[in-house]
This record gives structure tokens, sequence and C-alpha cells, in this order.
């Protein structure tokens, strides 16, 4: 359960809602970047065993971040869960391709977030345990 | 796509290699050169011809030196297998299993197969997508009918708490009015001319503050939906006759002119009599407020379906940007002096509220410095809407306290023959004569209403079935009466019944019916 957990989202207000429904659901280890570019070399510096990622990014595409840290770690890569404020099938089916774990509805109580955690634990799909 | 791999004659021309035919001809790593057959008749080389390979009585022909060619022996007879036997060297190998073919069309099931799983593996990404939006979206709109629900019950709470707040200010305001007026009239000892003139500015200003709480609890009694209209077909024009005159003196002190236009025939609007006053008397008050000199005209126009009330003035107008938010709460834009005619910043607000209740619309038009002019609509309706918008209204009461609500309509089909027959008073006293006899038969709190040639009633906490039974009882007495009358010749009468919740969950499902 104590894996280290980075969030990728230029938006504070959202980096703040994740990171209190993670340490809800038992994360304290947790680090942020606010782009793309941040978020992938803190990916190779930090080895998250989660990365909570925003599809919507100043810089790189979510869905670009997503690929880049699921072929740079190969079987080693962290679970990812792309978050997103615009629902979308294009956008979910692109997050799915880009070899997402989880994709799931920005909200204020955070619901969804926790049920992709609690389905996390469920399944243990983390590769660090 | 697959390269052309291998070459094959087919021998023999039986049932057996019109099947093979049929399976391999149109397949793309296989090419036919030909069917070979002693019989030229044969089913195999038919069916070989129809389809455009070439056909032969021996191998030769079909044998090329630089490629590869397999036969598929399909023959029975011994002869032509050691024919082929000599045949099969370097270039040319028979063989009478169907191996390599096989083979190939193994392989491309293979990729067929792959195709197929890379395919259904796209289509499981896609669901997956699918499904995560659709819980997406089904998250977002709960959140969504959360935070209505909210904001309406923060709707309501505000509807209260200014109801409560403007009740509750009443009261005090009574007790200081009524203090002051005695003081400035003496009755509390005597005062200076100049104390005098100082209660009196208060009084002015308290009649003021009375204004615009009552002016508020109209409008929050419209916003909460509370307010209830008591509609009846009413002269329209009289109504406005009868609203201009109590300006008369306020008009002639200010030296203005009124100029009313009406249509030749008299018009029946069904409107709450009370309610449009209220609107004339808003509209007309501005208009005179504003106006210095020149004329206030009024106009009523029928506009077949509606009737379109307008009040014009040749006052200072208003600026085009102020024109939409002139309806909204508390907008005033012109400075009255004279305390006695400052608004509350409400009064439109309100006649907004009265004029879209009874589904009319209300809009300025002005032009700065020439004058201003507001007109509102108010629908007229004939007499089967008017029965309709009645049986509404009196739903909706009803459903407020209740659970169970029956409707029971009665209608005189060829009112308008008896009405020939009899005369238009006659007739309509019989009707009246008819809903007091129908009348008899409901329970004591009950009541017929009648509206132009049907009649109808409200029956609380009754079934449909009660409500059934209850018509056939009224309707054999209705009948009788018809008959002993002489009149059932001419008329009959038809009826509808509607229950709440058994025929539909609202007013509007339900009225649609009628």
């Amino acid at each position: 359960m104590a894996k280290k957990v980075l969030v990728i989202d230029d938006n504070e207000q959202d980096r703040k809602i994740a990171e209190r429904y993670l340490k809800k659901s038992g994360y304290n280890d947790i680090i942020m970047a606010v782009n793309g570019q941040e978020g992938l070399s803190k990916v190779n510096a930090e080895n998250p065993g989660l990365v909570i990622l925003d599809t919507m990014l100043p810089d790189i595409l979510g869905f670009e971040v997503c690929r880049k840290i699921k072929d740079s770690k190969g079987p080693q890569a962290p679970v990812v869960i792309m978050m997103t404020g615009a629902v979308d099938a294009v956008d979910a089916v692109k997050a799915r391709q880009s070899g997402a774990d989880d994709y799931c509805v920005k909200t204020a109580d955070g619901g969804p977030l926790l049920a992709a955690l609690k389905n996390i634990s469920d399944k243990d799909i983390d590769p660090h345990t | 796509m697959a390269q052309v791999k291998i070459n094959i004659i087919i021998a023999g021309a039986g049932q057996k290699a019109k099947a093979l035919l049929e399976l391999l001809h149109s397949h793309n790593a296989i090419r036919i050169l030909g069917v070979v057959d002693k019989d030229s008749s044969a089913i195999g080389i038919k069916y070989a011809q129809k389809l455009g390979i070439p056909t032969a009585s021996d191998y030769q022909r079909f044998l090329s030196q630089n490629e590869v060619v397999e036969i598929i022996d399909l023959t029975e007879s011994k002869d032509a297998r050691e024919e082929l036997g000599r045949l099969s060297n370097g270039n040319t190998k028979v063989i009478d299993s169907r191996t390599s073919i096989m083979e190939i069309l193994l392989q491309e099931l293979n990729n067929k197969t792959s195709e197929l799983e890379k395919i259904r593996a796209e289509l499981d990404i896609q669901s997956w997508g699918l499904q995560k939006t659709n819980e997406g979206i089904r998250t977002l709109y709960k959140e969504l009918e959360k935070k209505n629900e909210e904001l309406s019950k923060l709707d309501q709470l505000k509807s209260d708490f200014l109801s409560t707040v403007s009740h509750e200010l009443r009261t005090p305001l009574a007790t200081i009015k009524e203090t002051v007026s005695q003081i400035r009239d003496g009755l509390l000892g005597p005062t200076t001319p100049r104390q005098q003139e100082f209660l009196t500015m208060c009084l002015e200003n308290i009649e003021r503050l009375g204004r615009i709480i009552n002016n508020l609890l109209d409008l929050s009694k419209i916003e909460a939906g509370k307010t209830e209209l008591k509609r009846k077909l009413t002269d329209i024009m009289g109504l406005v006759k009868r609203t201009c005159m109590t300006f008369s003196s306020r008009l002639s002190s200010k030296g203005l002119e009124i100029k009313i236009t009406f249509p030749p025939e008299a018009i029946e609007v069904y409107l709450d009599e009370d309610k449009i006053i209220q609107v004339l008397n808003n509209l007309i008050g501005n208009s005179v407020k504003f106006t210095k000199q020149g004329f206030i005209g009024i106009s009523v126009i029928d506009k077949g379906d509606f009737i379109e009330c307008s009040v014009s003035d040749t006052g200072k107008g208003i600026r085009e940007e102020d024109l939409e938010r002139l309806f909204s709460k508390f907008q005033q834009f012109g400075q009255a002096v004279d305390p006695e005619e400052k608004g509350t910043g409400l009064g439109l607000a309100i006649s907004k509220g009265i004029v879209e209740l009874h589904r009319g619309k209300i809009w300025a038009e002005s032009k700065l410095g020439q004058g201003t002019r507001f007109i509102f609509t108010l629908p007229k309706y004939n007499s089967r809407q008017v029965l309709k918008e009645r049986i509404a209204d009196s739903l909706r009461a009803g459903l407020r306290t209740q659970e169970l609500i029956s409707v029971l309509v009665f209608e005189l089909s060829g009112f308008s023959a008896l009405q020939e027959k009899l005369g238009r008073q006659k007739a309509g006293s019989f009707l009246n004569e008819l809903a007091r006899i129908l009348e008899e038969g409901l329970s004591n709190r009950e009541r017929i209403i009648v509206e132009a040639d049907a009649m109808f009633s409200i029956l609380k906490e009754t079934t449909k079935a009660q409500a059934l039974s209850l018509k056939d009882r009224l309707l054999s007495c209705g009948t009788e009466f018809l008959k002993k009358n002489g009149l059932d010749r001419e008329t009959a009468i038809a009826w509808r019944v509607l229950n709440f919740p058994e025929d539909g969950s609202t007013v509007e499902q339900l009225c649609a019916d009628l």
C-alpha cells in the first residue's frame, strides 16, 4: 500500500483535491508535477508506483505522457490513472490506447478517483508489490 | 494480400473436383491452371468452364518448364494414376492429398485470426472507453442533480425568508405609522409647524416603506409560485377604463391628457381582474410619473388569439441599454423628486410576473427624449380552453393537498342548437338548472362549475372507479332532465372522467387529454 504517488496536473485546485483523496485512501508519499515534462522526469527520478495524470497539460498531451511512461518503464511502469474535466469517449479510448489503467472524471467529491483507487488495491495491479 | 504460392491442375472432374473448384477458384494464393478429364461432359469440366478455368483431356498443355505445378489427383482409375506417376518429376508434383493447400489455408486462417484478435482488442478498448465515459457522464449528471437540488432549496429558503421578514416588518411599521400620525395631528400635545413638516416627511417615507414591503411580498409570492390567479372572463375595455378613472386627478394636476384607443367590439379575456389592474396601475403610474407634458396613450388591440394592451407616454424615455434590465428587481432609472412618487423598483418585476402567470408577454419600446411604450399581451381563450384552464387551476389547487383526485366533466353537445331554440338566456339558465340537479347528486362539499356549454366538478379522495359510478348516476339524472324538458333530441350529455394519479401525474398531462 505504501507506494509513492505522482500527481501530474497543472491546476492547483485539482492537485489538492487529488492529494486529499489519495491520503484518504492511505497514500501518504505524494509528489507533484505541474506539467508533462516535469512529470516525466519525476517518473524517472522518483520511481512512483502510481501516477495520477491529467489529460490536459500545458506542454505535452496527457496521452503522450502516459505512453512515454509506459514505454520507458516497460513491465516496471507505474499504474496510471488518467483524470479529466471533460468526459469524452474519444479521449477515454485514447487514454486506454496510450496504456492508462483507468480513466475517470474529476469531481469535487472525488468519488470517481476513490473508486479507481479502490479498484487498484482490489486488483492489486501494482507492479511494485 | 497473399501472393500466388502454388499452381495446380485438378485431375479428374467429378463431384469432388467441383467442390474443390468452388473452394479454391477465388483463393488468391492458388492458381488453377486447368481441369483435366477424358470425359468432356464431366460435371467438374462444366463447372470449370462456367468459372472460366481452362479444361482439357490431357496434362501436357498445362505443364510448364519453369514453374512448379502440383497435380491434385482426384481420378479413381488406375491408368490415370500411372500416367500421373510418370509426370511426377522436377517441376511437376503429383499429390493425392490436399496437404499443401491445407497448409496455405491454415496459414491464411492464422492471419485472419490474429487480425480478428487485433480488432477485438481494439473493440475492447473502445468499449472500455465508452464504459468509462458512461460512468463519468453519470457521475457528472448526479453531481449536477445534487447541485440543482441544493440551488432550489436555497431559492426556497430565500423566498421563505423574504416573505417571513416582510410579514414581520409590517407589524411594527403599522405601529410606527400610527404613532407618528398621532403626534403630527396633535393628539399627543401641540406641535410646531416645523415639527409637523418633518413628521409629514416621516409619514411619507413610512408609507413608501410599506409599499416596498407589500411589493416584496407580492414578488416573493410570484417567485415562489404561490400566486393563484382568480381568473374569469372579463371585459378588458371596462377594466382599462375603470383603472384610468383612478388616475384622473393626478393627470389633471399635472396637465396631462389621456388618449384611449379601443377596438369597436367588446373583448372578453380570461384574467384575474385584481392582478391585471395592478399591472395597469403600475404601467400608467410609471408613465404619469415620468411625463411632464403631453399625453398618456392607452390602447387595446385585438390580435386574434391574444389581445395587445399598451401604455405609452411622451416622457423622457429610457436608454436602449437600460431596456433589458427594466423588468429586473430593484432597477430604477428615473429619479422622482416627490417622495410620494418614489417607486420601489419592484413594480415592473411584479407586472412581468403577473403577465407571465397569465401566459402573456410584456416588453417596452422607447426613444430617449420622445417617450416610452409598454406593451403586454394576454391570450384570449375560447370557451373550450377556458374550461381546460379552469379545470387545470382547480386541479392545481386540489393537488397541493390531495393524493387522490378525480375530475368529472360533462358537456352538452348541440348546445348552439339549444341556444337557438330557447334563446341565449333561457339556454343559459337551463344549463345552470342542469348543473344544480347534478350537484344534488354530489356530496355537500363538492361543486359543479359551469363554463359555456360544459361543466365540471373536482372530486377529492375519489378513485376513478368511484368517479365512474358517480358519473353513471349523474348522467341518468341529467338525461332524464333533458327528456322531461323535451330537449333530448337536440342535445345529449357527453362526459369525461380523469383521475390523478391514474390518468396522469401532472396537471398538464391530465388536461392534455381533455
